[in-house]
């Protein structure tokens, strides 16, 4: 006969000197095992009355949700059920209006409690709003105290729902972003009325965090289940009262010094079903503690490549798996970013409601979520069929991945601005380093040619004194242009171009600034086609500086002895200035690139010159205060010709759809 | 007075043409042998006149005044040059001078012709 109580034997030595304490043992044991088989009634009775609570609090849930299904909510109040709708889904929809002075009860499902009727203020109700307050701060779900006397009444749990997107990041935006709450009523007092309440507890949990606990917690736990709520998984545990750990010690030496058959099958089998709820206890515990270790591991590092592999391993040391894929969401689709393992047949699609088992060999698809946004998936295969405490413990490391994955997104994303600064910075300095040796040239010429008319006139023929006038004078508006380059590039920096449109003739406007600044084409011959008067309304200096800008690049840009053409016409009731060259053209893909600050082309020709890219910038930021356009196409011949429009006076009646600007 | 000759390397017409009459204006037996618009033509004329003293400006397209000076001194380390420029960071500086080269910011035109004659080795 076996002794099954774990490290004691029964050797012969005790059967037989123990004969009289066995005696008055069987007296003793007769008297435990009577009060043993009392406790072990209340305690199958304790289990059926949990089964029972939890399927009452789960049956009230499911009829509100049934009769929750296929209904619509308030359109005005542009407010939808979170998606999915599903069987397993709690419905109690309430509404907060933009001002968030009240919270009205919009729909209201069958089974919730009587007080909560269409149209009632949430607000209202202090528990409840002490509980939507709660949720809203903390950005996560909270439960209300009971909303009726005695610590079983019936209980609000409060989910804040986000517009569907995740809750941001601090209370201020969350206020901002809250479309409503989404309300359970949880009433479990009505199954196992209140006195029982001194020896069970209630606790409810997501994910792992407690959310609402009644009655006596220090029990050992004698019933468990689960509940999808909204893509979550609930726990709901019902904890039986007092422990009965001595008395099991007692019956383990009882059966030690006796040796009674008879006695000892029923206490056989509750040692091993203690032993096995311990068994159960511990692996529960080393579980918890893989999870903890696991995810302490997993926030090491917040790069994808070093922490996926990490991944890998704590999962496998959860769960044996056979195949194990990592996902991420990005732009709309799913990336697989880790896989390990012989992928399975068939991918299947992630399931909302995620299994709360797994079968060995069986492929699921589990998503990654940070509050309602998904950011990846992960499918495991199973090495062997795998139970409900494993799989919670899984579903909780997913819970770290998912945060780890969010956070690598994040860090990609500052890298790639940091980046994009770095470039910028770098261009920037190009740019001023370019402008500011461009000065010091003409600063040099200024003054030398100066300095030689002064001092050598008499030696020096007419010839070379006009030729050095004229250089003096070149010059000169060559440091104009710079400084006025300059001082648009400051203005540009810091978003303050000033800008003031009158009524005017464009083709005036435009003559008078080519008279000045065909002086920036030396070795080029200028046309210009502004005969008609083209009624418009801008600021004359910034035609002048878009000119200005635009024929220095022709000349720069097109080879010496060219034709460079400047044209001003009314077309389709608007004013259009344009400038040709017969260089080599932009080619189609710069053609919106060439306007961005600093951009430089990549041809030959553009790397031949010098140049520091702010021109175009600076033309397109005055034409957009101008409330003009400006583009670039190619010229008859293959040149650029960039093409700048500006509005009409509204009463000269043309297309006219723009504002009149009253002079200053 | 035996005469110095000189070569100006420069993609400014404006700074060529003053250079020179600088130059030959200080009447102190300066020559302008050649003159050069880009590195490349700089390095062919100045193989074919071996003047005395380079006036060298740095920012060119393509071929940069230090690569040209770098070029030079490989085939022949004894020529003078000056690094003639608006641009001269304390980087530009250090390294000229590890190469030998005289340095001289564009504001000082003036001292050039000096500058020159000091430099050139006797004739």
């Amino acid at each position: 006969m076996e002794a099954g109580a774990r490290g004691v034997s029964a050797p012969p030595r005790w059967l037989a000197a123990g004969a009289a304490l066995a005696v008055a043992a069987v007296g003793a044991l007769g008297a435990l095992i009577a009060r043993q088989e009392s406790r072990d009634d209340d305690r199958r009775r304790e289990r059926a009355l949990a089964a029972l609570a939890i399927d009452a609090t789960r049956a009230s849930l499911d009829a509100a949700l049934e009769a929750a299904e296929g209904a619509s909510i308030a359109p005005e109040l542009g407010v939808g059920l979170p998606s999915p709708v599903g069987p397993q889904r709690i419905a109690a929809v309430l509404l907060v209006d933009q001002a968030g002075a009240t919270a009205p009860v919009t729909r209201v499902a069958a089974g919730t409690a009587g007080r909560l009727q269409r149209g009632a203020d949430l607000l209202a109700v202090p528990e409840a709003a002490n509980a939507l307050r709660a949720s809203l701060e903390r950005g996560a779900p909270a439960a209300s105290a009971p909303l009726s006397a005695g610590a079983d009444g019936a209980v609000l749990l409060v989910f804040p729902d986000y517009s569907g997107g995740p809750p941001a990041a601090t209370i201020a935006d969350r206020r901002e972003a809250l479309g409503g709450w989404t309300v359970a009523v949880l009433d479990p007092a009505r199954v196992l009325g209140g006195d029982r309440w001194n020896d069970v507890g209630l606790t409810v949990s997501d994910a792992g965090v407690p959310v609402h606990e009644v009655g006596a917690q220090d029990g050992p736990v004698v019933a468990r289940d689960h509940l999808d709520v909204l893509d979550r998984i609930w726990t709901l545990e019902l904890r039986g009262g007092g422990g009965s750990g001595s008395d099991l010690a007692a019956i383990v030496l009882a059966v030690g010094l006796l040796a009674a058959a008879a006695v000892f099958v029923p206490l056989q089998s509750l040692v091993s079903r203690a032993r096995a709820e311990g068994v159960a206890g511990a692996r529960r515990a080393r579980h918890l503690e893989h999870v903890a270790e696991g995810s302490g591991r997993l926030h090491q590092s917040l790069d994808l490549d070093e922490m996926l592999p990490t991944f890998a391993t704590v999962a496998a040391e959860v769960v044996p798996l056979s195949h194990l894929a990592v996902q991420v969401e990005e732009d709309g689709a799913l990336r697989t970013v880790f896989r390990t393992g012989p992928p399975p047949d068939h991918v299947p699609e992630p399931s909302p409601a995620p299994p709360p088992r797994l079968r060995a060999g069986e492929a699921v698809a589990i998503p990654l979520s940070r509050g309602w946004r998904t950011v990846g998936s992960v499918v495991v295969v199973a090495a062997r069929d795998v139970g409900t405490d494993e799989v919670l413990s899984l579903r909780a490391l997913l819970e770290v991945l998912a945060a780890a994955l969010a956070n690598a997104e994040v860090l990609r994303r500052e890298k790639e601005t940091a980046r994009r600064l770095e470039e910028v910075d770098r261009l920037k300095d190009a740019f001023l380093g370019t402008v500011s040796h461009e000065l010091r040239t003409s600063v040099t010429a200024v003054g030398g040619f100066t300095d030689l008319l002064v001092h050598q006139w008499d030696s020096l023929s007419d010839e070379a004194r006009r030729d050095f006038a004229a250089r003096v004078g070149r010059n000169a508006l060559s440091l104009r242009s710079l400084v006025d380059q300059l001082l648009d590039f400051a203005r540009l920096e810091r978003g303050s171009l000033r800008v003031e449109p009158v009524e005017g003739d464009l083709a005036q406007m435009t003559t008078t600034a080519t008279e000045q600044l065909s002086v920036l084409l030396p070795s080029h011959e200028l046309v210009v086609r502004a005969e008609r008067p083209v009624p418009v309304v801008a600021d004359a200096s910034v035609v002048e500086r878009v000119l200005s800008n635009l024929l220095s690049n022709a000349a720069k840009y097109s080879p010496a002895l060219t034709t460079v053409t400047v044209e001003v016409r009314a077309v389709d009731g608007q004013a259009e200035l344009a400038v040709s060259d017969q260089g080599a053209g932009i080619p189609p893909a710069e053609r919106t690139l060439v306007f961005n600050r600093f951009y430089r082309g990549d041809s030959d020709v553009t790397r031949a010159t010098r140049g520091a890219g702010i021109g175009l910038a600076v033309v397109k930021e005055l034409v957009d205060r101008s409330e003009g356009s400006v583009r670039v196409e190619q010229a008859e011949g293959g040149g650029a010709r960039f093409v700048v429009v500006f509005p009409k006076p509204v009463t000269s009646g043309g297309a006219g759809q723009r504002e009149r600007h009253e002079p200053a | 007075m035996s005469s110095r000759r000189t070569m100006i390397v420069d993609d400014e017409e404006d700074m060529r043409v003053l250079l020179r009459m600088t130059i030959e204006a200080a009447n102190e037996g300066l020559v302008v042998a050649a003159e050069a618009a880009n590195g490349r033509d700089a390095l062919e004329l100045w193989r074919e006149h071996r003047p005395d003293v380079v006036v060298l400006d740095h920012r060119m397209p393509d071929l940069s005044g230090m690569d040209v000076a770098t070029r030079m001194l490989a085939e022949a380390p004894e020529q003078r040059i000056i690094l003639f420029s608006a641009f001269l960071t304390d980087d530009l500086v250090r390294e000229a001078e590890t190469l030998g080269l005289s340095c001289l910011g564009k504001e000082k035109l003036r001292q050039i012709p000096e500058l020159l004659w000091r430099l050139a080795p006797e004739g």
